[in-house]
């Protein structure tokens, strides 16, 4: 079975042959399998949004391969691979633009030509999914909503075209603690339910380190490692060259063994630290 | 005096003959110069409707805002509020009035119909003192978020103002530009210049002396950003999350050791933890 997502060595520079060419992306490879929640971690400037515009070719290639399912994003395949991957960009409530939330979801399966049946379907699930209920939110204006509902109701969109791939830019940033919970729990349920594959790109560690399978760091246009949370997180001194913070647990675990206080694993989550301090003063005490 | 002083105020945004809902009710807070005050609370809570009440930008439906003992509802002295009180934005996009920087940092003062000689001083100055004097003769939209964002600071600080209410101005950011703009704050903050931020962000409450709590257009906590997250039920009640570190001095503390629940950031609890072990 091909790869969800298969990059080989892509590279790609940003105004050729001016003052202000910038090489954005050099000899990129990884894969993203089925299923799995990948993350995408990277300072601002390190190439992830160029990354990410060629998985459904808003940025038409100009060196190396990207398939998606083992197709190749290329003129004659786009077709096919905007209807496998959605992209939820970061604030995507200001892409809302129809006059009814109804009508804002629908804009992507109407351009499929589908009937009208099949886009009511659509736009209902869609809506579901993401917990705004039809009856009381397809009529009204996307602009009357509040920041959270707005956000879901773009998702709804991006949802609309039953994607097997989401790829989510920063979908938690602005929102306050519980409107980004709630976000946070309906990519998950997504995930269960409609689009196996996540891309999540954040540059909040501590969501990266509890819900990614996978991680990849860019650093200055390149790939700088790749691998799981914890092994990624391991190696501190990468992390901070590239521009990034550690997770706080393991920021903490890091200035505890600065103080000779060793511990036989990383940390990456705030329960797993406490777990081992609670279990090491259990030692010490027996 | 207090630089700030809300007395009794409301706010709605419905029609004033027949409100149904307040944003704001019976708010009194009186904010010392000098101080740096944490406005917080979740989507909802008010806490932006309170910032544009500071500048005069939004007029209270009932009670009086004096800021630098002027009453907001003094239309003939509202310039003066809003030459004490500059505000920063959310987005870093939408608040930038011309194409080169030391252009939109001068924006301010023109308008305030300053002499040249020392619009330019002031643009300098400005400029120096958010760390972008490098950048006066580039254009505005080739920086990054952070960069923008101090820029704005150096529009506001080019009126001279006493206070600077920033107003979800972090939100927005990378961590990187996050730190940038906060430094800038806390410096700005320690020449004498009162700040108040306004955030959702747990993290960044460690950098106030004072942290406010709203809730549903009320005042429901005033007092030390420590006392704050050692009382993680006020934070879950003004449906807000407590920071990292305090979970986890909750989670050792449940666990039997004795740990300060008030610990502000990851320094203070490492220590803490190595008393213990």
């Amino acid at each position: 079975m091909p790869a969800a997502v298969e990059i080989t060595n892509l590279s790609y520079t940003y105004s050729k042959k001016t003052p202000y060419e910038k090489k954005a992306l050099e000899g990129i490879c990884f894969s993203v399998e089925k299923g799995e929640f990948f993350g995408i971690v990277g300072s601002t400037g390190s190439g992830k949004s160029t990354l990410i515009s060629h998985l459904n070719g808003l940025l038409k290639k100009q060196q190396g391969s990207v398939k998606i399912n083992g197709l190749e994003v290329e003129k004659k395949n786009l077709k096919a691979v905007r209807s496998m991957v959605g992209m939820v960009f970061q604030y995507p409530e200001y892409q809302l633009f129809e006059e009814t939330v109804y009508k804002d979801v629908a804009f992507g399966p109407k351009n499929l030509r589908l009937q009208k049946d099949e886009i009511d379907l659509r736009v209902k699930e869609a809506l579901n999914l993401v917990g705004l209920d039809f009856d009381k939110y397809a009529e009204r204006s996307p602009f009357e909503l509040s920041g959270g509902e707005k956000r879901r109701a773009a998702i709804a969109g991006v949802l609309a075209m039953r994607p097997e791939i989401l790829v989510l830019d920063e979908v938690a940033a602005g929102l306050d603690p519980e409107g980004k919970k709630d976000i946070l729990a309906l990519v998950k349920r997504l995930q269960k339910t409609m689009c196996p594959t996540v891309i999540f790109i954040s540059h909040n560690m501590d969501d990266v380190a509890s819900l990614c399978d996978r991680v990849a760091v860019l650093n200055d246009g390149r790939l700088l490692t790749v691998g799981e949370p914890r092994a990624v997180f391991s190696d501190a001194k990468a992390i901070i060259e590239a521009g990034l913070e550690l997770p706080t647990a393991t920021l903490i675990q890091k200035k505890l063994e600065n103080k000779g206080i060793n511990f036989s694993k990383t940390a990456i989550k705030i329960e797993e630290l406490a777990q081992m301090l609670l279990e090491r003063r259990a030692n010490s005490v027996s | 005096m207090p630089i700030i002083e809300l007395k009794n105020v409301s706010y709605t945004y419905d029609d004033a003959d027949s409100p149904n809902k307040f944003a704001l009710e019976k708010i009194n807070l009186k904010v010392e110069e000098g101080e740096f005050v944490a406005l917080l609370g979740a989507n909802g809570s008010g806490k932006s409707t309170l910032a544009k009440l500071l500048n005069g930008l939004y007029t209270p439906y009932s009670g009086n805002v004096i800021v630098n003992g002027v009453d907001t509802l003094d239309e003939e002295r509202i310039f003066e509020v809003r030459k004490c009180a500059g505000m920063v934005f959310q987005n870093p996009d939408n608040q930038m009035v011309a194409t080169i920087v030391e252009d939109d940092v001068a924006f301010g003062p023109e308008n305030l119909g300053v002499p040249r000689e020392e619009i330019v001083e002031r643009v300098n100055f400005a400029l120096d003192a958010v760390g972008m004097g490098e950048f006066k003769k580039n254009s505005a939209h080739r920086l990054s978020g952070g960069q923008k964002q101090r820029v704005a600071i150096a529009g506001v600080l080019a009126m001279r103002p006493k206070i600077i209410i920033f107003d979800e101005a972090t939100s927005m950011l990378d961590p990187k530009g996050r730190k940038e703009v906060l430094s800038v704050a806390k410096k700005l903050n320690k020449e004498g210049i009162t700040i108040i931020h306004i955030t959702h962000n747990m993290d960044e409450v460690a950098f106030a002396v004072r942290a406010v709590c709203l809730k549903e257009g009320r005042i429901v906590f005033d007092g030390a950003p420590r006392e704050l997250f050692s009382r993680p039920q006020t934070l879950i009640e003004c449906k807000l999350s407590p920071p990292p570190v305090s979970e986890l001095a909750r989670l050792l503390k449940a666990g039997g050791m004795n740990i300060d629940a008030g610990v502000l950031d990851e320094e203070e609890v490492t220590e803490a933890i190595c008393r213990l072990l």
